[in-house]
């Protein structure tokens, strides 16, 4: 049971259960300390937060009707906040209810909500995933970028992040427009090349890790950037030779200029890193844009000992967990989700530096490098029949 | 509970309501430990939102949610169909947020909900006038997918002088908000990203004008201000007068009233590195890498220059990954390695 200041995350419980499970995970204990009982609960728990536009089998031949295909918005909410009954079995709860704007899914709450299935070994056969893919096309605007869910709607890169880690999760990309997902990832690269949540706002290092991440799971020349196009265009062009297409080769990919952007990250180590040019180190940062570098290829050029004296002085000696900043600890925060969310960061971190004791970490989906092999081998959406 | 609240639920005008408990099921991930407060007041509003009751005593109740707990995601949903429906009074509402928006600063709902507000309230105003908000066919298609439409104000030049003078107050209103909300936090995120729709959907009035001398004072008092700097490009890039010569000009001069004279940025960067203090700073020589590599790439085929190009650039080089940025010497030393590649 978490204490009274959560309260604040009421709505984002399931976001919760995620950094703790995670962290669990990553300490290589989660099996252990995890009874039985409280898996298969918990899985029913999360299920019980599924909103789906599919009432279940009720025909003859078992086939699935789509009561209410174009109003709703479908995937997890964050927890039964909005007072839908809890039914043990997930069926049974999906004919019980009409749609209710109010008791609508939201695209970050169903992200973690998978990842937190597949961490407590469900197999996803549960999933609704037509009713996920039609939500999010419905979610995904002219820009490129998503909005979480009806009635919150403000658009930014977490929401592309979240997309593209349903899509690969689902391993069913239909329910994005990946050129416009690409496009407005490079509309967010200013011109000091790091990433904002927004076309024009200051980079910052979790929008660069959103959009780094989402760059990795789109795949294909997702990660390639347009300045090394053009100059080999120059070059071929000096040459004399054939040059192919220009302006589809730059459509896709995914970076502006993919060597200054990896130099904007690793400016960001002060000791830990911070997220934007002149402000504090947080424990948080060591995870956002160390994940990038990895991503991007560079992660070996952090100074791995700074990195971890940082975030060990930013742990808590007596009741463990990471805090924001040093000499910072739960009763500190501001809000309380730095709580939980820091620790798990703190961990997150760790593990892709390598540190002894922890699982490696996936620096995509946000989960142990196990747990993705597990997704793309054991889940209904990827298992080979 | 305090004694109003549990007044507030004891009165009349709740009898007829019956709470709905939370059904969190028999062995949930991650129970809260709410207050009773939170509980009751959550117990109403889910009777009231599975209704989609329009009424006074919601409002009441979704302010009373909101201020227990900020960041839900449906409550203030709920708020912006009420104050619509009733047609509530919206100065009024950004008077309460401005309180809110101050003392939880980095809620993205509250300062959401603040661009929801004012955008209806232009809506509201334009309709007043009777001047058309009647989209193009784009904007209609760009509606019907995003739940998040805003109002499309006309181009500000072709609006009656009086309606602009309306604007004028609405905008400067709102920018002096977010001045106070950046005085607690120069570099908050929501509020800067708020300026620049405030500043984009009133369209090209004076206060992109008046943005530059506010930025100035910003700058002036915090030259490292990051945030300042990217509003900065912001409004000389995005805003309405075309990048001419006279405005790079003014740039520049921007730069030399912090005190940093700037005429090229190599020359400026090589004058500084002769002087002893600045010689230790990692963003004069990273500049200088940057540079001199793109020089020597340029020029090979040219070896005496590609030769002095490359010496400098390992001269610079070699000083951050030996003496001024060495927390960042693997990533010096392979950009050393990487100049082997070019040299002639």
């Amino acid at each position: 049971m978490l204490p009274q200041p959560y309260t604040s995350m009421d709505t984002h419980r399931v976001t919760l259960g995620c950094f703790v499970l995670s962290a669990l995970e990553l300490l290589g204990v989660l099996d252990e300390v995890v009874s039985e009982k409280d898996r298969k609960d918990w899985i029913e728990w999360i299920y019980a937060q599924q909103r789906t536009g599919f009432v279940p089998a009720t025909t003859a031949n078992g086939k699935r009707t789509l009561p209410h295909p174009v109003e709703g918005i479908y995937g997890f909410a964050g927890g039964p906040f909005s007072g839908r009954p809890y039914f043990g079995e997930g069926e049974k709860a999906v004919a019980a209810c009409e749609y209710n704007v109010y008791d609508s899914s939201h695209l970050t709450m169903t992200y973690v909500a998978i990842m937190t299935l597949v961490l407590l070994g469900d197999d996803l056969s549960r999933v609704d995933k037509e009713s996920i893919l039609q939500s999010m096309r419905r979610l995904q605007l002219p820009s490129g970028c998503f909005v979480p869910c009806v009635t919150d709607y403000q658009p930014d890169m977490r929401f592309v992040f979240c997309a593209a880690a349903v899509s690969h999760a689902l391993n069913d990309w239909s329910g994005v427009d990946r050129e416009a997902m690409l496009s407005y990832i490079r509309s967010c690269q200013g011109y000091d090349f790091g990433i904002a949540q927004c076309p024009h706002q200051e980079s910052h290092g979790g929008s660069m890790f959103c959009a780094i991440a989402a760059l990795g799971l789109l795949g294909g020349e997702a990660l390639h950037d347009q300045k090394t196009i053009l100059e080999q265009q120059q070059q071929q062009q000096q040459l004399g030779l054939d040059q192919a297409p220009l302006e589809a080769q730059l459509s896709r990919v995914g970076l502006l200029d993919k060597e200054a952007t990896i130099k904007w990250a690793l400016m960001r180590q002060t000791t830990g890193f911070q997220g934007r040019v002149n402000k504090p180190t947080d424990t948080c940062y060591s995870f956002w844009i160390g994940a990038s570098l990895k991503t991007l290829g560079a992660f070996e050029h952090v100074d791995y000992d700074l990195n971890r004296g940082f975030l060990f002085e930013t742990q808590h000696p007596a009741f463990g967990g990471f805090g924001k900043w040093v000499d910072t600890y739960p009763g500190k925060f501001l809000r309380v989700e730095h709580n939980v969310m820091h620790s798990y960061m703190g961990v997150a971190a760790m593990a892709l530096m390598g540190e002894p004791g922890l699982q490696p970490l996936d620096p995509l989906l946000n989960i142990s490098c196990r747990t993705r092999e597990r997704l793309e081998r054991e889940t209904v959406f990827w298992k080979k029949e | 509970m305090s004694d109003t609240e549990a007044s507030f639920f004891e009165s009349q005008q709740w009898a007829d309501v019956t709470p709905v408990p939370q059904d969190d099921g028999p062995n949930p991930l991650v129970p809260i430990a709410y207050s009773e407060e939170y509980s009751t007041a959550m117990g109403y509003l889910r009777a009231l939102t599975q209704k989609n009751e329009i009424s006074e005593r919601a409002l009441e109740l979704t302010k009373m949610i909101i201020e227990l707990s900020p960041s839900h995601y449906t409550v203030w949903y709920y708020r912006q169909t009420l104050l619509k429906a009733l047609d509530k009074d919206m100065t009024e509402e950004l008077e309460w947020n401005g309180e809110m928006a101050i003392e939880h600063l980095k809620s993205y709902q509250i300062w959401h909900h603040r661009q929801v507000v004012v955008d209806h309230l232009s809506g509201k105003l334009l309709a007043s006038e009777g001047i058309d908000t009647s989209s193009s066919p784009a904007e209609t298609e760009k509606k019907s997918r995003s739940p998040g439409n805003s109002v499309v104000i006309p181009p500000y030049s072709t609006l009656p002088t009086a309606f602009q003078e309306h604007l004028n107050t609405l905008v400067k209103k709102e920018l002096d908000f977010i001045a106070e909300a950046l005085r607690e936090d120069s570099k908050n995120y929501h509020a800067w990203s708020y300026r620049q729709w405030v500043l984009r959907h009133f369209g090209h009035g004076p206060w992109w004008k008046n943005e530059f001398s506010y930025l100035e004072d910003l700058i002036t008092v915090d030259v490292r201000n990051n945030s300042a700097w990217n509003q900065r490009f912001y409004i000389v890039s995005e805003g309405p007068e075309d990048l001419t010569e006279e405005v790079i000009e003014r740039e520049i001069k921007i730069l030399n009233k912090v005190k940093h004279p700037i005429s090229e940025v190599k020359v400026f960067c090589e004058t500084l590195i002769e002087q002893p203090r600045a010689n230790f700073s990692p963003f004069v020589h990273s500049t200088l890498v940057d540079i001199y590599e793109e020089e020597a790439k340029r020029s090979r085929d040219e070896a005496s220059t590609n030769a002095e190009a490359l010496e400098k650039a390992r001269a610079s080089v070699t000083m951050l990954a030996d003496k001024v940025d060495t927390i960042r010497a693997k990533y010096w030393n392979w950009r050393k390695s990487q100049l082997q590649l070019i040299a002639v």
